[in-house]
């Protein structure tokens, strides 16, 4: 957050680029360098299955698992898990994160709200989330409702806290240039606190996204009949290790996959910013 | 425009920061506001543009007395202020609340005035001090102000630079005859761009003495006049 005053910075229009041959360019894009530690992670892991040092029934090799992933997707039940886990983090997402920006707001705009309004927060913040668990599913039952709300709450803090902190980090001086317009209230709002805070807010977003993730799991676990939480269930229930494994390596693609797209976000949103070049 | 400041005090927490200023300024007249750091000039300016409301005393624009922010005035900050989500041509437009089409035209002008043509779609991070200051100067003209208040515009560039948009503000009164009220702690700068000079001094700052320069401008740096000038204003100080 410390970009805010840039103008006494002279900085270079384009970054400098090290000049390097095509082929060593290749070798160090990121995407092979970051997939150097797991590509030899997965050949040791096969290697010592096939080998027979680690036994199957407590860890498939890799190749048995994308197998499990496969045979689900041929018999069309994958699609259907995936699918409805899916839809619940992004509905829980998408309540907990409206229900963040407009309580982060007024708590941010407004010190009395703060005062009236943080301390509670703070305190609800403190309850471990699996704790509500049994009154969401006694309040909303099994369904739907119940697995969305916990969500929700799950993805609400880090974003209440992300935007609470952004608004409040906003630089008065950029706010006085808006009041010599005469602007009001809400126009300091809209044209200047809220973009201001945005990088914050964006912050907040991606964990609030990872935190959606997890309480996904937890909800999914309590009780549901599809889901990939549902086949973690299934996988332990019947001494499946390659079920809970291929689960968890869906997990972690679908994790993946959502936070890259809100980077994708950010750095479409923030491409302002004055960021720091590392070599 | 014309500018009346009386018996201007503002305390803060019981210490008082400047007491009982008072003077006027003509229309298209310069006038410069100088003193050592401390002595309240800045406290003063924000009083006179209505972003600082807690002052004892009357200001008033036009012979209206007027204690808020007044849209017609226009306030050049020390650092540039620009908006680092927007580019060039959106901090310029920033204040503007004209049709889109109508806002970019003037946006446009103004960046032409400035020097800065062809620098449209760079974003602040992109730009040098001096330029990003240009920018500033011309997000403060697009409202066609009739008083701009400049609090030490110029004073964290380099001294080339610094001639180059003293130069630029001489060039924008001499086509808009706005009339500025500028604060610095600049003697040279206020010789050259200032038409009187209201010496502040002290802690509370009170009125000094005041300096009329009857050179006219474009006037030469260095000149024997000036630093005649020069000369009784550090005597004035005591420097």
């Amino acid at each position: 957050m410390a970009n805010h005053q840039n103008g006494n910075t002279a900085s270079l229009p384009f970054p400098k680029v090290k000049k390097a041959s095509p082929f060593k360019k290749a070798m160090f894009h990121p995407f092979i360098v970051g997939s150097i530690l797991p590509v030899i992670l997965i050949i040791v892991w096969e290697a010592l299955s096939r080998a027979g040092v680690i036994p199957a029934y407590q860890l498939p090799s890799p190749t048995a698992i994308v197998d499990k992933i496969i045979e689900l997707a041929e018999k069309g039940t994958l699609w259907g898990h995936v699918g409805i886990t899916t839809y619940r983090i992004f509905l829980g997402f998408l309540l907990g994160t409206a229900a963040a920006v407009i309580i982060g707001s007024f708590v941010g705009f407004y010190n009395r709200v703060e005062q009236l309004l943080d301390p509670m927060i703070q305190a609800f913040r403190s309850i471990p989330s699996l704790a509500w668990v049994p009154l969401f599913i006694l309040w909303m039952s099994i369904g739907e409702a119940s697995k969305v709300a916990l969500i929700a709450v799950g993805v609400f803090f880090p974003v209440y806290l992300n935007i609470v902190s952004g608004i409040s980090g906003v630089d008065r001086k950029l706010i006085e240039v808006g009041k010599m317009y005469g602007f009001t209230n809400f126009q300091l709002v809209k044209r200047i606190i809220l973009p201001a805070s945005l990088p914050s807010f964006l912050v907040g977003m991606r964990s609030g996204l990872g935190l959606g993730w997890m309480f996904v799991v937890a909800a999914e676990l309590m009780g549901a009949s599809q889901g990939l939480g549902y086949l973690l269930v299934v996988g332990q229930n019947t001494y499946s290790p390659d079920l809970i494994i291929a689960s968890i390596v869906l997990f972690a693609i679908l994790g993946k996959v959502t936070d890259a797209l809100l980077k994708r976000l950010e750095y479409k949103a923030l491409h302002w910013q004055d960021r720091l070049e590392r070599s | 425009m014309s500018l009346m400041v009386k018996n201007v005090t503002r305390r803060f927490n019981g210490n008082t920061a400047v007491k009982n200023i008072s003077f006027q300024t003509y229309k298209g007249e310069i006038v410069g506001l100088l003193g050592t750091s401390g002595c309240g000039k800045s406290t003063l300016l924000r009083a006179i543009s209505g972003l600082d409301e807690g002052y004892e005393g009357e200001v008033s624009l036009n012979g209206n007395a007027v204690r808020n922010v007044n849209t017609n005035a226009s306030f050049i900050f020390q650092e540039p202020r620009l908006m680092p989500w927007l580019t060039v041509k959106d901090n310029v437009s920033f204040g503007l609340s004209e049709k889109k089409q109508e806002k970019g035209l003037k946006a446009e002008r103004y960046i032409e005035l400035v020097g800065l043509k062809g620098y449209e779609n760079y974003y602040p991070l992109e730009l040098s001090g001096g330029m990003a200051q240009r920018v500033a100067i011309a997000r403060a003209l697009v409202t066609s102000p009739e008083l701009l208040l400049l609090d030490e515009p110029f004073s964290a560039l380099d001294a080339f630079t610094k001639m180059q948009l003293q130069d630029l503000l001489l060039k924008i009164w001499s086509e808009y005859r706005s009339t500025m009220v500028l604060v610095t702690h600049d003697i040279d700068e206020a010789l050259y761009l200032c038409d009187r000079i209201i010496i502040l001094t002290g802690q509370p700052g009170v009125f000094k003495q005041e300096f009329v320069i009857e050179e006219p401008k474009p006037r030469r740096r260095g000149s024997q006049q000036v630093a005649a000038y020069k000369e009784r204003i550090l005597k004035c100080l005591e420097l």
